[in-house]
C-alpha cells in the first residue's frame, strides 16, 4: 500500500505506568489494525521537544495488553504521505482518544524514546525488513501505542509516526 | 538477498545539541527500569547520539548497536539474526526459537479458517 503519517503539533503527555488506563488526548497515539489480519509496518518515529524548561521524559512505544475501543483521532492528524493514495477497504484505527482506554503491556515494549523535551529531538527510522509489524487488532500483537512512562518530567513534544499498511 | 546480520540497519538519532540533554544518572535509572531492553547509553545523553538499530527477530523490540557495549550481542543461530537480551535469556532458559513471522503466520491462519482439524 502507501505510507501514511500521523502527527501531533504539540502535546504534554501524562505519565502512565504499564497495564494502566491511558487518559484521552494525554498520549501521542495508538495504532490498531482495521481487521483481524491487517498488517501495519511502522517506518519512523519523530519526537521534537518544545518545552521551555528541563523535561527529561521516558517515552515508550509498546504493544498494548488492553486494546482501545471506538478509537477517534482526538488531537492527532492522520494523512497519506502521497495524495495519490487509494482508500483502504478496512482502514486502520488511529488516534489518541478511545472509549475503552488502552493499556501498555508491561512485557512488550518496542522502542524506548527517552528525550529531554527542552530542545531535544529523536528520530528512529527502520528500513523495509526491520520495521515493527502490527498484525490484526487483538491484544499484545494488534495495537501499538506511543506514550509517556512514569519517572520523568512531562514537557511539550511535537510528534509524528510514519507507518504503512501492508 | 541478505549477506550479513548488519544488512539493512535502521538509524536512531537523538539530538541534544541544543538542549541540556539527559544526565548519566537519569539514563542509568532508565536502564534499571527496563532490564533487558535497549535504552540510550548512559554516557550518551548529551550532544548528538546516532547509532544503527535493528529489531529483535523474535519480539520486534529495538536493538541499538551500541558502540560502547562490551557484552556480546546475542543472536539466534536458527534465525541467523540479532535478538534482544530478554529473548536471549529466554532461549538460555530453554524457550524455543519463535521468530515473529511465525506469530504473524499463526494469527493469519487462525483468522482465515485454514487450520486443519485434527
Amino acid at each position: 500500500m502507501a505510507k501514511r503519517i500521523v502527527s501531533l503539533t504539540s502535546l504534554t503527555p501524562t505519565a502512565v505506568a504499564d497495564a494502566t488506563n491511558f487518559v484521552n488526548q494525554q498520549y501521542f497515539c495508538i495504532l490498531q489494525g482495521g481487521t483481524a489480519t491487517q498488517l501495519l509496518n511502522i517506518v519512523e518515529f519523530y519526537l521534537g521537544g518544545l518545552a521551555g524548561a528541563n523535561a527529561a521524559m521516558i517515552l515508550l512505544s509498546s504493544f498494548d495488553s488492553t486494546v482501545g475501543a471506538t478509537i477517534t483521532a482526538g488531537g492527532t492528524v492522520d494523512a497519506p504521505l502521497s495524495a495519490a493514495t487509494a482508500a483502504l477497504a478496512a482502514p486502520m484505527k488511529i488516534g489518541n482518544s478511545a472509549t475503552t482506554q488502552p493499556q501498555r503491556s508491561a512485557t512488550l515494549h518496542l522502542h524506548n524514546l527517552t528525550i529531554n523535551a527542552f530542545g531535544g529531538e529523536l528520530r528512529l527510522n527502520y528500513p523495509l525488513d526491520q520495521q515493527a509489524v502490527i498484525i490484526g487488532n487483538a491484544v499484545n500483537t494488534g495495537e501499538v501505542s506511543v506514550s509517556m512512562f512514569t519517572g520523568g518530567t512531562a514537557g511539550a513534544v511535537g510528534f509524528h509516526m510514519i507507518y504503512e499498511p501492508a | 538477498m541478505k549477506h550479513s546480520t548488519r544488512d539493512s540497519e535502521g538509524v536512531l538519532t537523538v539530538n541534544h545539541k541544543d538542549s541540556p540533554g539527559l544526565s548519566p544518572e537519569f539514563l542509568l535509572e532508565v536502564q534499571k527500569a527496563f532490564p533487558g531492553e535497549d535504552t540510550l547509553p548512559p554516557a550518551r545523553g548529551r550532544g548528538m547520539f546516532q547509532a544503527p538499530v535493528m529489531k529483535c527477530i523474535h519480539c520486534q523490540a529495538m536493538i541499538i548497536i551500541n558502540p560502547l557495549r562490551n557484552r556480546q550481542r546475542e543472536s539466534c543461530p536458527k534465525c541467523r539474526a540479532y535478538i534482544c537480551d530478554k529473548c536471549a535469556l529466554n532461549m538460555k532458559l530453554g524457550l524455543e526459537c519463535k521468530p515473529y513471522t511465525k506469530v504473524i503466520e499463526e494469527i493469519i491462519e487462525a483468522n482465515s479458517g485454514n487450520l486443519k482439524e485434527f
